[in-house]
Parts: structure tokens; sequence; C-alpha cells
């Protein structure tokens, strides 16, 4: 018994003793800064901690005015703090077009040429300036001067060049290395795929180079109207990306800094925390001094309450919970609606290529998606505003669009491109297409030809979702309800099919295991133009992964597509930035919505949101862990009739910047 | 005694290398798109295949096995995370997390064990009493109740009453007492648990009714003989307790923002991270069958009747 005892004592003692000693292990610094990050270059060695001339940083800036538009009063503390549900896997922000969490968390450390503004315009970022050639196929970017990389603890190493944007271009081609970031070389720009595929070695054949040391010379493939838009060139200081290689970004002091902000701690799966970067170009307009983020994968849980306590100044109240927030007297005038983020649209797409098994009667399917009548029901049967309030019950009417191109995303000479004409039409339906008379319409043609062609009915409509993705569980359920109470359980059967919540893009949508399904596509492709919004529909047969339109085995569904085809390959052939080639796009646009090929649905950024801060006067977006820049942190959080009015200023001005945006210059060489 | 030992230990080697070769091959039998993180679509087909040259994945199995073994064995070598932190050492992803892992379970078991093992002696010293209906309650309770629920209450009502932030912190000593509150719960269900089982069986046993026949005092019965013969078994369970705190917890961590290994192989698998997925197996079944030879040698050696040979093993 005594041995026993002792025996427990000891254990105990030496538990609480060993869990003691590890936990002051995590107190411990990162690896000396000296020996990671000293790198300077040849000649100019920088004393860490001591500013060189060119680099010497601003005063921090005063908020000298604490009164903002609308009754908003700034904090005197700016320090931003935010919650984040994904981890960075890595801290390269040219390694990092792999995920959002990457690209977005990154962001706060670098900048690229250009940059965007509040308004989600162009603007310049380490680019001061830039020209085009007459012939569209060479840019020149004028480089800031005296701009220097910081390492994570603030002493500047170096300064900003051209060839710190070749460096990039050299890791990010570089077979070895094989980053995630190659496609903003190629094809676009002259042998950069003939340099990443190694058919050739020598990156100064690539058209992508120094002409001196601050003028960034590219040369283009062919002229692409929508250049500057993709031109987020990034650069790096060329003696530290050598020196660290593929491990450059593993850590926070493995990496350099150039952007308005200094990742100067960072745990992962914990926390990271921002400094203000005295040295950025434009600190002067950087106004929040720390941004302290904490990593919580339980955030739509856990962020209100952090809201509400201070521990976050973001919070998005999720549809399950905002009911209670608005019968809260105490926050429920704080819940604002979210702004739609036109980079991102949702749609329903048809298969016409079913590979699901016999249960779902793919044969049957397969008649009746090349009905045009039978799509025809369904696109005026689907009613999207009962949808989408499962996401959002109260601001859905702000997010719904009648169009795949989102309203607002592409604005020329004062015209919106979804208001010029033929594509117009479609915006004269109200209720978001929904139109049961047209429908039944359509239902009674599609029964009487399918019928005709031997299908049966009820026809089987495998609705596939992804249950990780917030609202869509519910959402297909009311998708389902709705579109058997109009077109009547005899006619359809939507059979509701959870998809796998891991890789549910490549075992569903790309396998063609749906009959209808919402779908998306990003506008990365090419944001701000158009054709951002063709190239999902507009597949070889080989790489139809969409909607696998090419694949349908119906010879009048194919004349569709090929008049489709035709429609944007003529589009893209016109590579001058004008009406006409706007028109070609919209007219291709009304072509596959007047088929019915898909149906048009929402641009996300739907929800309702919380915010201690103005999110109207970020740069680059209006998120928490974007748009640092320009933002002004609250002494109290934003209410409901603040953001309105804001809103409203905010939609005035950026129409005005639009009409306002000055021509590209072309250079004179 | 010796001998046995020494057996011991070769055979939980064996069984950790034979476990090292299953989970090697049947992870090389997955598709190779695990290895290529977020890349895999953006490669051209020559370009995966000169990667997998590279990484040694076109030679056989053996030979890949082989390999990795003698790295395993010379350097210490894991290979590098592919998605879980890019090209960073699946070691130093595994010792970024183990510390505060350990620190928060060893805190926990250390309070929790005590406790449990304290509770189960008052509700097994009267049955039906107010300590026996309590602790069964409070089991009963913690089972029924789905794990993430209480522990959401406990987190958001309890840093209301402590005035402590919702989520840990390496600088707030106040935020780590919840979190540790909340992991030491199912310890003491469980220890109480078992150890009013074990003080139970030997109440009942004839040797105790023949001391209680020759009047010897209720508390020398009790605590000479009923509780040091119950807690033997218990032994057993000290040491995987202790090692078992490297595995994390799962949903203690997310919920408090800890950036431990809770969660961090299910998150690999996900993630098709293959280095560290194979990194973690081998290191979990290690710590599972060392855990079970050290609770076997512990019970030998505060129980003098067990004798560690051939036929008269504990296990």
């Amino acid at each position: 018994m005594k041995r026993f005892l002792k025996l427990i004592t000891a254990a105990v003692i030496f538990t609480l003793a060993f869990a003691l000693f590890t936990g002051c292990a995590r107190d411990e610094e990162p690896p000396a800064p000296g020996a990671d990050t000293n790198v300077s270059a040849p000649g100019q060695p920088p004393a860490p901690g001591q500013p060189d001339a060119p680099g010497q940083p601003d005063a921090p800036p005063a908020v000298v005015d604490m009164t903002g538009p609308h009754g908003i009063r700034f904090a005197q503390e700016q320090v931003l703090h935010f919650v984040y549900p994904t981890e960075m896997t890595n801290l390269n922000p040219f390694n990092s077009a792999d995920s959002l969490a990457n690209s977005e968390g990154n962001q706060p450390g670098s900048e690229s040429l250009l940059r965007r503004d509040n308004f989600g315009l162009l603007s310049p970022g380490l680019a001061h300036s830039w020209e085009v050639s007459p012939d569209g196929m060479t840019w020149r970017f004028f480089i800031r001067e005296g701009l220097q990389w910081v390492d994570h603890q603030m002493n500047p190493v170096g300064e900003l060049t051209a060839d710190c944007f070749v460096a990039v271009m050299e890791w990010v081609l570089d077979p070895e290395i094989m980053s995630v970031n190659h496609h903003q070389f190629h094809p676009r720009i002259v042998n950069a795929y003939e340099l990443w595929t190694g058919a050739i070695t020598d990156p100064n054949l690539v058209g992508f180079r120094a002409i001196d040391t601050h003028t960034l010379e590219i040369q283009l493939t062919s002229p692409i109207p929508y250049f500057l838009e993709v031109a987020g060139f990034q650069p790096a200081y060329r003696p530290f990306l050598e020196q660290h290689g593929m491990f450059y970004g593993t850590s926070n002091y493995t990496t350099l800094y150039i952007g308005p902000f200094v990742l100067t701690e960072f745990i992962p799966g914990h926390m990271r925390v921002w400094e203000r970067n005295p040295f950025y170009w434009d600190a002067e307009n950087v106004h929040i001094e720390r941004a302290v983020g904490l990593f919580n994968a339980e955030v739509n849980v856990l962020g209100p309450e952090m809201f509400r306590r201070g521990e976050s100044d973001w919070a998005q109240i999720t549809s399950d919970i905002v009911d209670l927030w608005l019968n809260d007297p105490e926050v429920s005038h704080l819940v604002t609606p979210g702004i739609p983020d036109h980079s991102f649209q949702w749609y329903f797409m048809f298969n016409f290529d079913p590979q699901f098994g016999p249960e779902f009667e793919p044969d049957n399917w397969r008649l009746a998606v090349n009905n045009e009548a039978f799509r025809q029901a369904i696109f005026w049967g689907i009613d999207s505003h009962r949808a989408l309030l499962t996401l959002d019950p109260f601001n859905a009417n702000l997010y719904l669009s009648n169009t795949i191109t989102p309203r607002g995303f592409a604005i020329a000479d004062g015209v919106d491109f979804v208001d010029m004409a033929p594509l117009s039409r479609f915006h004269q339906y109200p209720n978001w297409l929904h139109y049961p008379a047209r429908a039944l319409q359509f239902r009674d043609q599609a029964r009487a030809e399918l019928t005709a062609q031997g299908a049966t009915f009820p026809i089987i409509m495998k609705l596939s979702y992804n249950p990780n993705t917030a609202g869509w569980p519910l959402e297909v359920q009311v998708l389902r309800q709705q579109l058997i109470d109009l077109l009547g359980a005899d006619f359809i059967n939507p059979v509701i099919q959870t998809g796998p919540s891991v890789d549910f893009l490549t075992a569903v949508r790309r396998q063609g295991q749906f009959a209808l399904m919402k779908g998306n596509n990003g506008s990365g492709v090419a944001p701000g133009d158009p054709s951002a919004w063709t190239f999902a529909f507009s597949r070889s047969e080989i790489d139809d992964s969409w909607i696998h339109w090419s694949r349908s085995g119906s010879a009048e569904t194919q004349r569709i597509h090929d008049e489709y085809r035709e429609l944007i390959d003529h589009a893209r052939t016109l590579t001058v930035q004008n009406r006409e080639r706007w028109q070609a796009f919209n007219n291709a646009e009304y072509h596959l919505l007047n088929h019915a090929i898909v149906r048009p649905f929402y641009t996300i950024g739907s929800g309702s949101f919380v915010f201690r801060y103005n999110p109207f006067d970020g740069f680059g977006g209006t998120g928490p862990m974007v748009g640092w820049v320009g933002r002004r942190m609250l002494d109290h959080p934003l209410t409901a009739e603040q953001w309105t009015l804001l809103h409203a200023d905010w939609e005035a001005e950026r129409q005005t910047r639009i009409a306002n945006t000055p021509a590209i210059p072309v250079g004179n060489w | 005694m010796l001998a046995y030992i020494v057996k011991r230990v070769l055979r939980s080697i064996l069984s950790v290398f034979i476990i090292i070769c299953i989970v090697f091959v049947l992870l090389r039998m997955l598709p190779v798109e695990g290895y290529f993180g977020g890349r895999y679509d953006l490669l051209t087909e020559e370009q995966r295949q000169m990667e997998l040259y590279r990484m040694g994945l076109l030679d056989p199995v053996p030979v890949q096995l082989f390999n990795f073994l003698r790295q395993l064995v010379t350097e210490f070598d894991l290979g590098l995370s592919s998605r879980i932190r890019v090209n960073v050492p699946v070691t130093t992803v595994i010792a970024d997390r183990v510390p505060i892992s350990v620190q928060f379970g060893l805190i926990s078991v250390a309070i929790g064990m005590p406790l449990g093992m304290a509770l189960g002696v008052m509700m097994s010293r009267k049955k039906g009493g107010v300590w026996d209906k309590a602790g069964t309650g409070y089991v009963a309770i913690l089972n029924a109740v789905p794990a993430p629920v209480y522990m959401v209450l406990i987190q958001l009502y309890g840093t209301m009453l402590l005035g402590a932030p919702l989520t840990f912190r390496f600088d707030s000593p106040m935020s780590r007492v919840l979190p540790i509150i909340t992991m030491c719960l199912p310890i003491i269900a469980i220890n109480a648990f078992w150890m009013r089982r074990y003080m139970v069986d030997e109440i009942n046993r004839d040797y105790i009714k023949l001391a209680q026949i020759k009047n010897v005092p209720t508390t020398t019965i009790f605590f000479r003989h009923v509780f040091r013969n119950a807690v033997v078994p218990m032994t057993n369970l000290i040491p995987l307790s202790i090692l078992g705190t490297i595995w994390g917890q799962i949903i203690i961590e997310r919920l408090y923002s800890i950036p431990g290994m809770g969660g961090l192989l299910i998150d690999a698998i996900l993630a098709r991270d293959n280095a560290l997925v194979q990194a973690l197996v081998i290191m979990f079944s290690a710590i599972g069958i060392f855990g079970l030879l050290l609770g076997d040698l512990l019970m030998a050696f505060v129980d003098p009747r067990i004798r560690l040979h051939k036929k008269g093993a504990a296990r």
C-alpha cells in the first residue's frame, strides 16, 4: 500500500512538473532571425533595426479626427481582432493559389504591381504607373523606388527592384519547384510555358524581364484586354529567395515582407499577429497598428459570442441564430447584410452526360435534359428567392441574380454589362426568373414531347449537394419540395443525394454524378471581364467537367453548344476592350440562358454580419482578413443604420470612380 | 524477469515494425494525388511522373520501404508535409504540437486520476449511499450527454463566470483553467467507475467477510485490504493515460484554439498529407503498444504476487 501511495505521489509530482516544463517550451523565441533573415544586397548591409535612408519608416499615423461619416467614431487603439476558421498551409504569397486561406492569409504582408482600392477597382501598388505598347503585346511597369524589404522583426533587409519580380517568375516556373501559381504566367507570357515544362532552361528567354532597376517589361503571347486585372505579379528579394529555395515561406521568419503588415508572430493552428509595416510605401494610409488573429475551426459557433465580448471585431451571424440576435434589443440594431462579392457566382447546372447509377434512371434523364421544353420548365420553375431564404432569410434580394455575370461585375462607359441587350431581357422578369405560368406551359409541352420519345414519368432528377457547404442541405430540400409543388410529383421526382464531404467536386461534378446541382466558378481567370463567366461552359470534350455539355449525345443540344462556342470564339478574337467586344460576350450569355443550359442563382456574400469597423473603407475587401489598408477600427460596433448610409455613399462614389477611370497610357517606345 | 522484459520490449518493437510495414504499404495503394497537395490538377502528366520519381515513389514498394526505414533509423527523417504545412518536415509539425497537448493532458491526468479514484472509493464505501448515487449520476450524465454539448456549454458559461477569454491564450493563465477542467471530467468519470467496480469486487470476497467476522476494524479492512487489492488493476491504465496525452483532445483543442495534436491525424487524412498520416499512425501505434507494456510492468511492480514469466505473465 505504502509502495503504491509513494508511486502515485511521485507520478503526480512528475506529471505536473513535466507538464509545466513542456508548457514553457512554447514561450521560446523562434530561431534567431539573424540566422535566417539577415540577407543583404551585396555591398549594402543594413544594420538590423536601423532603417536606412531610402526606406526611412514613416512616423506612426496619428488619428487626429476621431469622427467619421454618419456619426461613426474611431477607436483610440487601432487594433483589429479577428477569428479565422482555416489555417494557412504556407506563408509564401507566390505559392498560395491553391486555397483561399493561403491567398487571403498572405495578403497583408505582400503586394503586387497593382492593388485594389476600397471600391474594388485597380489602383497603383508597387508599380506607380504603367504603359502598354500600341499593339497591346508589351507592357511596362514602373516600380516605386526606395522601398525596403523587411524581416519578421521589422529589420530592413534590402531594396525592392524590378529584378524582385523576375526572381519570382524564375522560382514559380522552375520545374523542380512546381509552384501552384504557375498559371499566372502562362499561357499569357512569351516562353513562360516553355520554361515551366523544361522545354527551355534559360529564364532570360521569357517575356518577363527587368529592363532597368525599376522597370519591368512583360511581353504577351497575344493582346489581353483585361491584362491589368490579372497582372497581380508579386516580388521576392532574390538573395533571400535563393537562400531558402523551396523552403521559402515555411514560417514567418523564412519570409520577407513588402506589404502593409509584417507577420511578427505565427503559431500554426493557434494565432497570427500582424503589425503595421512602417516601411510600406503607403504607410500613412494604414491606420491599424496591430491585427491579432485567432484560429478557431468552430468560428460559426463561437464567433458571434466572441464579438459580443469584444474578443473579435467581426462575426457572421448564421441563419440559425440570426433570429436570436434580431430579437435581442442589445444587439439587434448591429446586424447588417453582407456585400455581394462579384467575384463568385452560383448557378444551377444541368448535367448533359449523366454517369450515375441505374437507380436514378440515367437514360431517362438524358432524354429529359436534352429536351429544351423540359429545361425551360425547370429554369422558370425554380424559385431562387425561396431557396436562398434558407441561407439568408432577410437580405436574399441583395444577392440573387437573373444572369450568370453578376450585376456590377463589369461596367464600361457607365453601362453595366447585364443591362446591355439582349441579355437585359432577362431582367424584365420579376421574382428572379421564377415564372410559374411559363414553367407549367413548358411542362405540358415537355410531357408531350418526351412521351413521344419514350421517356417515363416522373423524371427522376438527382439533386446532389455538398453537406459541408453552409446552407446547402436545407436549400436543396426547399428546392425539391418547391419543384414538386409546382410541376407535380407525376412529372418530376427530385431525389436528394448527399455528396461526399471530401473531394466533392471531383466525386460529383467532374464525374457527372448529378442531374441538377448548384455550381460555381470564380472570376479569377479574367476578373472584371465578361469572359470570366464563360470558361465553365466552353470547355473542350476532354475537360468538360462542369455541365458535360459537349457529350450530350443529342444533335439538337450539340447544335446549341456549337453555336455558343462560335459566339465565344468570336468574342475572344476581339482583343480591344470596347463595346463591340462586350456585345459579343453579351450575345453568348444570352444564348446560354435563352436555351436554358444553366440557370442563374446568386452572388456570394450573403448573410448577416456584425462589424467593429467600417467595411467600406478597406482596400481589397470587407472581410476581417483582407482590406486592412485604409480601414479604421471603431470604438463601437457599426449599426445597421450606419451601414445602410455608408453603403449608399460607397455605391454612389463607386459609380463616379468607374465613370472617371482614366485610359491606359500607350507607351511611345 | 529481466529476460521477460527484454522479450516483451523486442516483441513490442516487432509489433511497431509490422504496423509500419502495413501502414506504408496501404498508403502506397492510395491515389498519388496526396503527394502533390493542391498542385495535382495544375501539372502535366510528365511533371507528375517527374515529381514521383524525385520522391522515390516509382521504385518498387519493398525498395521504398527499405529507404523509408533507413531514413527513419539513420536520420529520423519522416519526410515533408505536403498539405498541412507545405514543405515543413513532419517531425517539426508534430514536435510543434506535442508539448502543448502533453502539457494539458498531463495536468488533467494528474488532477483527474486521483480525483476519480477517490470518488470511486467514496462511492464503494456505502453502496446506494449519497456518494454512490451522486457518482453514478455523474458518470451516467457524462456518458449520456454528447461531449461537444457539455463542452460548449462549459466554455460559454464557464468563461463568463471566470472572466476568462473564450479561447486559449499563451499569455493568459486563466484561459487554461476551463480546458483542463473539461479534460478532467471524463478522466474522473472513468477512473471513478472502474475504481468503484474493483472495490466492490474486493468487498464481496471471502477474505473480507472473514476479516469482518474476526472484528477487524472497518477502516483497516477498507484501506489496508480492499483498496490495496482493488487499485492493482488500475495501475495498468496509468502509463497509457500519460503517454496517451500525446494524442491530444480533438474537441477541446478545437473549441479552445489549442494548437495541439488533437485532430491532426484527421486533418492530415482529409487533406491527404500522406507523409504526415504515415508518421502519425506510426507514432500513435507505438504509444499504444508501449503504453500497454509499461502498464504490465507497473502492475508487477505494485503487486508482488504478479510474476512476469511465460506462464504467469499478467498479459
